[in-house]
């Protein structure tokens, strides 16, 4: 596990930017910088910058977006004119995205994939990312065994295929082959988790081909409700605003009597 | 009848609550106005694998914060009616999002306490003070233990809190601190959420 699957680790090293944000009517979206050749890059959301110094193999956590369509703009990053790629994106409420810049440089595009969110108990569902622009049509598959994944092209997604949770060797395989193009030993899937395996890098060069597998979507919830309101200085509120608030409460009560009474 | 008294007696009781609450002016934590960071200044290392330490993963059920004296212990919780992270039942205690990850997981340990209860301050009242660097303890039942490092400390209107990247999947091991902050009212409770981000110190 550990030398075979680079999980991605610490490596966020861009920070994801404030956006307007409304809960349920808006889509959690990330990015995944998956072009081997391109430099770090900037993103912008609609003409604001939302991720900042994205290199190849780094995945964002996710962006919160209203719903409906959105500009997304790439920039080398520290540059503001000529984006790489600009593309409209239309999201849903609700729902989780994994934006994905990939191929190479020259002929770069992005991958929208919609996240599969929920989980279920005992459960794992997995997919399969093909973004290694030089790589032939895969198979992913238990050691040996049959594939569960099959004939997956460059800048193809498969769907998401539910296995029990648990940890797996599988391999890469060159699609109809039985040789290996990765070994992908001790995959560890939590019940209840989703993942995507993204396959990318170069077969030929640098960087080289590896498979991520990240977590998908997550169980939202709104902001918790962390205060009471007692305090700090509520205790050492001046006599007099007391006072005043005494005589406040005194004539509420006083009208409020007097509309019972009524 | 009695009913009405009561209301009547608890919308008077509240008056005076907020009443007080103005004269006393804003919490000391105003003071910490989070920064606006347009990067954060993360070194990067991707050498390293996460991953190793996800066999030791466990549910946390104590924090301690050495810089601001606090020591917790947590409890388990998912989400209200309203649809929000649930709040530990006690305000000494801290909570613990059972959706999220777990401690020394891949993923983003969610974990939420009170500034202040009903007659004065609670477990998280000087989280607001926290400092990039400092360390947050946390451990499990068993004395397993794991310490992240404060990489942000920002304030969010309530509605305006990055969700996303809180509760949502991440490839760090990442734990969240979340608390009150901003002005209260009766009505609509505080109406900022301090979000203390850090980062599993390997």
């Amino acid at each position: 596990m550990k030398k075979l699957l680079s999980f991605v680790t610490a490596t966020l090293l861009f920070a994801l930017f404030v956006l307007p944000v409304g809960a349920a009517d808006d889509a959690m979206v990330r990015v995944i910088h998956a072009s081997p050749d391109a430099p770090a890059v900037d993103i912008a959301v609609d003409g604001k910058k939302a991720v900042s110094g994205a290199k190849f193999k780094d995945v964002t956590d996710y962006l919160t977006l209203p719903a409906g369509e959105h500009k997304v703009e790439v920039f080398a990053a520290g540059t503001t004119k000529d984006p790489v790629l600009s593309q409209t994106l239309n999201v849903e409420a609700g729902k989780f995205y994994s934006v994905a810049a990939i191929g190479k440089l020259a002929d770069i595009k992005l991958a929208v994939m919609e996240d599969n969110g929920k989980g279920e108990d005992g459960k794992s569902m997995v997919r399969v990312a093909h973004f290694a622009p030089d790589a032939p049509a895969v198979d992913v598959a238990p050691k040996g065994g049959d594939p569960l994944f099959s004939n997956l092209e460059f800048s193809k997604v498969s769907d998401y295929g539910t296995l029990d949770a648990g940890t797996y060797d599988l391999e890469v395989r060159p699609a109809g082959a039985t040789d290996v193009v990765k070994a992908l030993d001790g995959v560890k899937l939590d019940s209840g988790k989703n993942y995507t395996a993204l396959a990318i890098g170069l077969l030929e060069g640098e960087p080289a081909f590896d498979v991520l597998l990240i977590p998908d979507g997550g169980e939202m919830a709104s902001m918790p409700e962390t205060g009471l309101g007692g305090s700090s200085d509520t205790t050492s509120a001046t006599p007099w605003a007391v006072a005043a608030a005494a005589a406040l409460l005194v004539g509420t009560a006083y009208v409020v009597r007097r509309k019972q009474d009524a | 009848m009695s009913s009405v008294v009561n209301k009547t007696l608890k919308s008077s009781l509240l008056l005076l609550f907020v009443l007080a609450g103005c004269q006393s002016g804003p919490p000391p934590e105003k003071a910490t106005k989070p920064d606006q960071p347009k990067v954060t200044e993360t070194t990067p290392s991707s050498s390293s694998d996460s991953s190793s330490v996800d066999e030791e993963a466990f549910i946390p059920t104590r924090i301690v914060i050495p810089t601001l004296d606090v020591k917790a212990n947590i409890e388990v919780v998912g989400k209200d009616k309203q649809g929000r992270m649930d709040v530990p039942k006690q305000t000494d205690q801290v909570a613990w999002y059972k959706y999220g990850a777990k401690a020394g997981q891949t993923g983003n340990v969610v974990l939420a306490g009170h500034l202040d209860d009903e007659d004065g301050p609670a477990v998280f009242y000087d989280l607001a003070k926290l400092k990039k660097g400092q360390r947050i303890e946390v451990t499990g039942k068993t004395g397993q233990q794991v310490s992240y490092v404060v990489t942000n400390v920002m304030s969010y209107p309530v509605d305006e809190a990055p969700v996303g990247s809180i509760f949502g999947a991440t490839v760090m091991n990442k734990l969240t601190l979340i608390s009150c902050i901003g002005t209260f009212s009766e009505s609509k409770g505080y109406d900022q959420r301090l979000v203390v981000t850090a980062e599993q110190d390997e």
